[in-house]
């Protein structure tokens, strides 16, 4: 085609562009919803013929700068278009059907996060029967915080020392942290979320062999339970969808592993995220129930294991069936 | 490699649309100002936290039967800091991505903007996704593995964007209708087809070039100049002075003129 024709078309049809970019901008800034019907009708008939409009100016080859404004044009029209109905965050749908269905459709790699957790806590647990000295080795760090309490007084005084708004905000956040943590390494075809539940599980392990050699045992159980009795499911679960992750990495099947990560994290994000409010209620035992000195230590516990199992009977059974 | 790379998608009623992808570069600069800004946020919420300790002595500090030694914290002032801190590094890219449509002051200030890769704004579940993984890409430190990752995929993606299923673009100017480009007026290319010698491919790649290299940056001009104009003048001759010269006058016909 020579110039003049191609000229010709700009000339033609850029009335229309400039028609629907009106509307556009009048949607992009006041919301497409105040946008008038009659308005809406031409924008669908001037999306559709614009984007005629944009394949023919390809193939014409006319000047490269007019091609880039009705693509832009044309982006837009379809951003607005195809806009995935802005999801009003619906929070009650998400925990009354979608995140217990959630945990079902995945609740293998929730088992086995468990089970691992489980092992190497046991493992821990018994090394440091055996020899006491490497406690330093295997709880890392948090050792020289523990390290100051050598009898039973002043473990449960670490908790009841620090004020209770304090030690919540400040363990839900941290707790959220880890959770999102162990997902999130799930992209590491899932051995980052081993590692980050090994941690957990060896140094759980580690301080409980070491308290149950001092003859501490009881003490610590009556002061990690009532709250880590929540705590622990949700990290273990947070890393159950770390570790679906990680497998649809290792066995995709027969699609490309990018689609399957794509479609596995999508997924396990909203797990991990459907468990802050269970982290918030564990952060908040934490805080006020287990360092409270009016509630009997077995009253405690039962609290903390009644939430926990209320928790998992909610995972297990609320919801209804999963579709598919 | 990546200059000026183009992310081209196929929408629903078949239209190919293009997308100038955002480069590391970019991207990087973005990370950088944002930064800056959760740095002021942070340095601000400590200020206002030592500006309320001094005028309200005992508010904040100490409480009195916490042992230094022994307890988490030395005060509430420190606890409340370091939980604000948690607060604001783990939410401002969410918060600033979820309201501002794919940006965050950073972004905004590149012209750059985080979309769905099927060109729609992303969802809260991929806005959420993406900036859980940010933890991922910044190992081993600044976001390391996410700019190496960048580097070699396709579409300049990090990992959370490979997993959310997004893309940074540009947003470019949309200044729609004054495209008169008239700083460069005197550059304006000859109509299409002026010089009948030409193939229809060839002088439209000409035509292409003349019009656009306003737009490049000198030393891609001059070499895409160099590029188009060689064979050209290798098939019709003429007298040859510096490349773009040649070009502007091969596309009027006149490149046999002194």
């Amino acid at each position: 085609m020579d110039g003049s024709a191609s000229t010709h078309f700009v000339e033609e049809r850029s009335s229309r562009w400039d028609e629907l970019d009106a509307i556009v901008e009048k949607a992009s800034k006041k919301g497409i919803k105040r946008v008038a019907p009659a308005e809406l009708e031409a924008f669908l008939r001037l999306y559709r013929s614009t984007s005629a409009d944009l394949a023919r100016l390809r193939t014409l080859g006319v000047d490269g700068s007019v091609v880039d404004r009705v693509n832009r044009l044309v982006g837009r029209s379809h951003a607005l278009l195809y806009r995935t109905p802005s999801e009003p965050l619906a929070i009650g749908a998400f925990y009354r059907t979608d995140f217990p269905r959630l945990f079902r459709q995945t609740w293998r790699f929730s088992a086995a996060s468990v089970l691992i957790s489980i092992a190497f806590f046991l493992m821990a647990r018994s090394v440091v029967a055996a020899h006491p000295e490497i406690v330093a080795d295997l709880v890392g760090g948090g050792g020289a915080e523990f390290s100051t309490s050598h009898h039973a007084g002043d473990f449960s005084e670490r908790f009841q020392a620090a004020p209770g708004p304090l030690i919540t905000s400040f363990v839900t956040t941290n707790n959220i942290g880890v959770a999102f943590r162990a997902f999130a390494f799930g992209i590491t075809f899932g051995l980052g979320t081993l590692y980050v539940l090994i941690v957990n599980g060896a140094m759980l392990g580690g301080f409980a062999g070491a308290y149950e050699q001092s003859g501490l045992g009881r003490e610590f159980w009556f002061t990690v339970l009532p709250h880590g009795a929540l705590e622990l499911s949700a990290i273990m679960i947070a890393g159950g969808a770390g570790l679906a992750v990680g497998w649809a990495l290792w066995s995709p099947g027969r699609r490309p592993r990018i689609v399957r990560l794509r479609e596995e994290s999508l997924r396990a994000v909203r797990i991990a995220a459907g468990l802050i409010p269970a982290f918030v209620v564990a952060g908040a035992f934490e805080g006020f129930l287990t360092p409270s000195r009016a509630i009997s230590e077995p009253v405690k516990v039962a609290i903390g294991a009644a939430a926990a199992i209320v928790f998992w009977l909610y995972l297990t059974l609320a919801g209804g069936s999963v579709a598919t | 490699m990546h200059q000026d790379a183009t992310y081209r998608l196929e929408t629903p009623d078949n239209v190919e649309l293009h997308f100038d992808l955002a480069g590391p570069g970019s991207r990087f600069c973005a990370i950088c100002i944002d930064a800056v800004v959760v740095g002021g946020m942070l340095l601000a919420l400590i200020l206002v936290a030592i500006v309320i300790d001094a005028a309200l002595p005992g508010a904040l500090s100490a409480i009195k039967e916490l042992k230094a030694d022994r307890g988490l914290f030395t005060s509430v002032g420190v606890a409340v800091v370091l939980f604000g801190v948690a607060v604001i590094n783990a939410s401002y890219h969410l918060i600033f991505e979820l309201f501002w449509r794919g940006q965050t002051p950073g972004k905004r200030v590149m012209k750059i903007r985080a979309i769905s890769d099927d060109g729609t704004p992303m969802g809260p579940t991929q806005v959420l996704l993406r900036n859980v993984l940010r933890m991922v890409d910044f190992l081993p430190a600044g976001y390391a593995l996410g700019g190496v990752v960048c580097l070699v995929s396709d579409a300049s993606k990090r990992l959370g964007d490979f997993a959310a299923g997004t893309i940074v673009v540009k947003e470019g100017a949309v200044n729609y209708r004054a495209k008169t480009d008239t700083k460069n007026a005197p550059l304006a290319a000859p109509a299409l087809g002026a010089n009948p010698e030409l193939l229809p491919d060839e002088s439209r790649l000409v035509q292409n070039f003349l019009s656009r290299r306003a737009e490049l940056l000198p030393l891609a001009r001059g070499r895409l100049a160099e590029q188009i104009a060689g064979p050209l003048y290798d098939r019709y001759g003429g007298n040859w002075d510096y490349a773009e010269s040649y070009l502007e006058r091969l596309a009027a016909g006149r490149h046999r003129d002194k």
